[in-house]
């Protein structure tokens, strides 16, 4: 219920602006049930209803019809906002059903469910007139004074009981709502602002739900399976309150500037956060909070848990999956989001790094996105979260980017519509020199931008140092390589120097051919000198490494096989010799599994298989050397020895 | 040693001794099992006994050779001991056939033909296993849904034994097609891998370690980070971890610390099993020198001293090594001083001091000939012109004038010195 209304209440509060959102949120409950709300559940009015006919008594009527009045007259100057008159009305009504209890002896049936209706209203006017005319002590005392009376008169109410607890959770959810307006990681200064997230308020309701508790208490005997659904409601929202209190205690510090911003500063501690890792699951807002809590452990720099996160995220893939409703709510998409990036660039296994990436950057692109459905986006707030997501979305579309071929070119980051919008923001200026600066393999004017990132590192430092090696790899191939026939590797190193930091070392360097030369991605042939630390760049250094090929290779070995056998033979004999047979088969067989294994008659291929199976017949083509003939310059090469043997005999 | 059971434990005993890799405590305590096991059996030969009580540092009391089993009536009982006995004194054909004489149960057909592969690997009958291979796909093919757990885990561990004969032959290649083909039709297979076996022939994890060496050696440098990448080979990985740490390096191009990884942790797991020590000198040459070859592929030049320091490994070893690489496949590189240098046409430049040979000799022969022709063309012309002396002194004897003479002889001479031969 409480997630229908929140939804609800964003977008109006997007549109009306922050500071009417409380009445919205009040006017929005009661709209719900006149209109009519689709799940169910929601409908106040509506379930208030239902408890009315259920226990309606004949021989009541008389006494109902005028209690019904009265209600109602109560309920219309509530929602005229006099207060004073509606509850005057209302307790009018109780009252009356005093009076009628006096005369039958008890306040069972209708009486205690009208008894009821109208103390939750006087508890709902409290509530309004605290918002409408100013949270004051004087009225919040009342609300929960009214509370307090709710509890008392309630074990005598003869109520059906489901509907009870329902009407109780209701009420709950009203006078504690959850925070929806901001994340529990936004800077201090948005949560500051954002009304109903202020030590007092949220005090207060602490006070509510232990109020609450007392009643669920005292219902526990009459309707065991809701109280403990009540119990569990509450649970969950004390320790969602006090959550915030934490939070909020940090930002209060931070306002009044007494704490250092240090490295457990405003972090929800961590016993919080176990107990609600401990009772979480199957619960889509305890899961929502539980990620906000390691989200905001992530962006205070404070080591994540990285397998809680991702069973976090897993529960509500799984929750998602059931209910569409739930993935329609952008704040908690935005995390969601954004949790995944966190996931893949903690992992950090050589094993689909590539697809990492991409999760990366659509990752944080979603979250882009549906910080923009939420206006945040757009907003001028300093907000850290929006602009790491920005920034990771950036810097992976450079890496991806830079793997795709150049032929099927997207349009840059910054043609997009959503980012188009903010364009003259500085970070996406920032971004922007970046984005260029590495286009254009510029790498000193790239090290100095992306110097203007460096507050990004710490969160980001996988994505950083993937677009730092990408841009040396870019460099050596499309600058470096096709313009110098030959160039030392210190003169490389010193060109593929980004920033004054960030020196090259000659392994590094070596690594980085090595490996270009092994993942195919060497866009030029290339020799090494290691006497000298020369590169040569050019094709002309393609060279056939033996004059040989195999077949040649194990021709020759079976030869000098047989020959040796042949000066042995006459010492074998017997069955001794057939076994010398299967020796010479296996020497043969061992020496082009040797041959085969280091790979120096095939032609140096990666194989592409995309199967077990597929890749194992491919190396055996390899192996077979079925795909190559050998070339025409190689046999003529082997043949020379034996035309100059020739030569020599005619002579000699 | 306490999970083998059976001729195998004498064996890895045996080897254990062999390689001196563990204490004398602990191989004289080994010893002293396997002298346990022995007499239990009945003290049949075995070629290992005098290294054993030399080990255990105790002399079982001997029994005279025993055949008290061969001569009592074969049952179940002691044919399997029989059986054992032929075994450990390396009579496996015999072992062999007493086993196929055995009446098993049909229902242990898997079982039977396991213990026959384990029999067959330890006498390596190499040929045979096809054979046998053979009977299990046929024997499956037509049992395949009414099979009994552990019929299943015996059929699965006799396909693991034949990927691991492949190994023990040296053909590692096979060894890992074979096993990824049944992993991929089954599997549960990998499961199998971590569950410890009973009285294993060979243990789960030493056919673990056969498979990644296997890997290792076959899969060509360029390719071992798509290979990496296969997504169904992914439970075994995770069951190896050294093969992780391996190809991780090896992808990195790290091989100074893969070849420190395989001087130690590897090297230790190799030794002391008595299978994987048969193929662990061949393995390490084929990593070694696919390395080299690596350098070879990238560099014009290079210094042995400095490709034995970056790698890591002795610098006799590198320097032998590489020039038995460039002689036995005809690589175009020459070894100058201690620079590894590349040489295109270097079968030309090789017989380029015979072609010069031959030049000197051809020069000579040509040199002999011209010589033989100048005497014989002096020798014609002199005739000639003792001829001409002769003719022109008849002719003026006969009254004919000088310039009569001279065009005459001009004219015969000229013919004669076209053709001075």
């Amino acid at each position: 219920m409480s997630d229908e209304e929140g939804n609800y209440d964003e977008f109006m509060m997007s549109e009306d602006g922050e500071l009417d959102s409380i009445e919205m949120e009040e006017e929005s409950g009661e709209e719900n049930g006149v209109v009519g709300d689709d799940d169910g559940v929601g409908s106040v009015e509506e379930s208030e209803h239902g408890v009315l006919q259920g226990p309606h008594l004949p021989g009541t009527d008389e006494l109902s019809a005028g209690v019904q009045e009265l209600y109602e007259t109560g309920k219309s100057f509530k929602e005229d906002q006099e207060f004073v008159a509606a509850r005057q009305a209302l307790r009018g009504v109780q009252d009356a059903v005093n009076a009628g209890a006096g005369a039958n002896g008890s306040t069972t049936g209708a009486g205690a469910t009208w008894w009821f209706r109208a103390q939750k209203q006087l508890v709902k006017s409290w509530l309004l007139e605290a918002t409408y005319e100013g949270a004051t002590p004087a009225r919040r005392a009342g609300l929960l004074e009214e509370l307090r009376a709710l509890r008392v008169w309630l074990p005598g109410a003869a109520l059906q009981r489901e509907r009870a607890t329902g009407s109780v959770l209701r009420l709950l959810e009203r006078l504690v709502p959850g925070v929806e307006e901001c994340f529990l990681f936004d800077e201090p200064a948005t949560i500051a602002r954002t009304p109903g997230v202020d030590m007092e308020t949220l005090r207060f309701r602490l006070a509510l739900l232990a109020e609450f508790e007392q009643l669920a208490a005292t219902m526990q005997v009459a309707d065991a399976a809701g109280s403990r659904r009540l119990r569990e409601a509450l649970r969950f929202k004390t320790l969602q309150t006090r959550v915030w209190v934490a939070r909020c205690q940090h930002v209060n510090w931070r306002a009044k500037g007494d704490v250092d911003d240090g490295e457990t500063g405003g972090m929800v501690d961590n016993e919080l956060v176990a107990e609600l890792q401990r009772t979480c699951a199957g619960d889509f807002d305890a899961l929502a909070l539980l990620l906000q809590c390691l989200l905001l452990r992530f962006l205070q720099g404070a080591p994540v848990d990285v397998d809680a996160l991702r069973g976090c995220l897993a529960e509500l893939q799984t929750l998602f999956s059931k209910l569409f409703s739930l993935s329609q709510r952008p704040r908690v998409l935005a995390a969601v989001h954004f949790g995944h990036c966190i996931v893949a660039m903690r992992d950090e296994s050589p094993q689909g790094r590539a697809r990492r990436v991409a999760e990366c950057r659509d990752g944080f692109w979603e979250c882009f996105k549906s910080l923009e459905e939420i206006g945040i986006a757009r907003s001028l707030d300093n907000a850290r979260f929006r602009d790491l997501a920005l920034t990771g979305f950036v810097l992976a579309e450079m890496v991806v980017g830079c793997q795709r071929d150049a032929a099927n070119e997207r349009i840059t980051p910054f043609e997009l519509e959503q980012i188009k919008i903010v364009e003259s923001a500085p970070l996406v200026q920032d971004l922007k020199r970046v984005y260029n600066s590495f286009k254009a393999l510029d790498l000193p004017r790239f090290a100095a931008s992306m110097q203007r990132l460096g507050h990004f590192r710490t969160h980001l430092g996988p994505l950083f140092s993937q677009v730092y090696q990408l841009a040396r790899v870019q460099k050596l191939w499309n600058h470096v390589a096709c313009l110098y026939t030959c160039i030392s590797l210190s003169d490389i190193q010193q060109m593929l120097q980004i920033g004054d930091a960030m020196a090259m070392t000659r392994d590094e360097l070596l690594t980085l051919l090595m490996k270009s030369i092994m993942n195919g991605s060497a866009k030029v042939y290339f020799k090494l000198d290691l006497t000298r630390d020369l590169v040569y760049f050019g094709d002309e250094y393609k060279n056939h490494f033996s004059a040989y090929t195999k077949s040649h290779y194990l021709a020759r070995r079976a030869a000098e096989q047989e020959l040796r056998c042949a000066s042995f033979a006459p010492k074998q004999r017997g069955p001794r010799a057939s076994v010398s047979l299967n020796q010479d088969a296996a020497q043969l067989r061992a020496d082009k599994e040797w041959v085969d294994g280091v790979g120096v008659f095939d032609p140096p291929a990666r194989l592409a298989g995309t199967n077990a199976v597929h890749f194992m017949d491919e190396l055996q083509a390899l192996r077979e050397g079925k795909q190559h003939e050998d070339p025409p310059v190689f046999r003529r090469e082997t043949k020379l020895p034996e035309l100059l043997a020739l030569v020599t005999e005619s002579l000699g | 040693m306490n999970q083998f059971v059976g001729p195998i434990l004498i064996e890895r005993v045996a080897h254990l001794l062999r390689k001196d890799v563990a204490t004398t405590d602990e191989q004289s305590e080994c010893a002293n099992l396997a002298l346990q096991y022995w007499c239990s059996v009945g003290q049949p030969n075995t070629p290992y006994l005098q290294q054993l009580i030399a080990a255990s540092k105790s002399i079982p009391a001997m029994n005279r050779p025993n055949n008290n089993y061969s001569v009592q009536k074969i049952d179940d009982k002691n044919s399997h001991i029989l059986i054992e006995q032929k075994a450990i004194s390396h009579n496996f054909a015999d072992a062999i056939s007493l086993l196929e004489a055995t009446d098993i149960e049909p229902s242990n057909y898997f079982l039977k033909l396991e213990k026959i592969l384990e029999l067959l690997i330890l006498g390596e009958n190499w040929r045979s296993i096809e054979e046998i291979e053979h009977r299990l796909d046929g024997h499956m093919k037509n049992t395949c849904h009414d099979i009994s757990p552990p019929e299943k885990d015996a059929y699965q561990r006799a396909k693991l034994l034949v990927s691991a004969s492949y190994f023990l032959q040296g053909r590692y290649f096979e060894c890992l097609k074979h096993f990824i083909n049944i992993a991929q039709n089954d599997e549960s297979i990998i499961r199998l891998l971590i569950a410890p076996m009973s009285r294993p022939l060979v243990t789960s994890h030493e056919l673990i370690l056969m498979i990644s060496l296997s890997i290792l050696t076959t899969i060509p440098l360029d390719s071992y980070e798509t290979f990496f990448h296969l997504e169904e080979l992914e439970p075994f990985f995770e069951r190896s971890p050294i093969l992780i740490k391996c190809l991780n390096l090896l992808i990195n191009t790290s091989y100074n610390k893969f070849f420190k990884l395989m001087k130690s942790t590897i090297n230790d797991m190799c030794e002391q099993s008595m299978f994987l020590d048969r193929q662990w000198d061949t393995v390490q040459s084929i990593m070694r020198n696919k390395v080299y070859f690596f350098y070879m592929r990238i560099a014009n030049k290079v210094e042995i001293k400095y490709l034995s320091d970056t790698l890591g490994i002795d610098y006799d070893i590198v320097n032998r090594e590489v020039n038995l690489l460039i002689s036995e496949t005809h690589l175009n590189f020459n070894i100058e001083g201690d620079i590894i240098c590349f040489r295109s046409r270097k079968e030309i430049n090789n017989i380029l001091d015979g072609i010069k040979k031959t030049d000197n000799m051809l020069s000579g022969q040509i040199e002999t000939l011209r010589k033989r022709n100048e005497a014989i063309r002096n020798f014609i012309q002199q005739s000639i012109i003792d001829n001409s002396t002769m003719h022109q002194a008849a002719l003026i004897e006969e009254g004919m004038n000088v310039e009569d003479i001279i065009e005459r002889t001009d004219y015969d001479s000229s013919e004669d010195v076209d053709h001075p031969i």
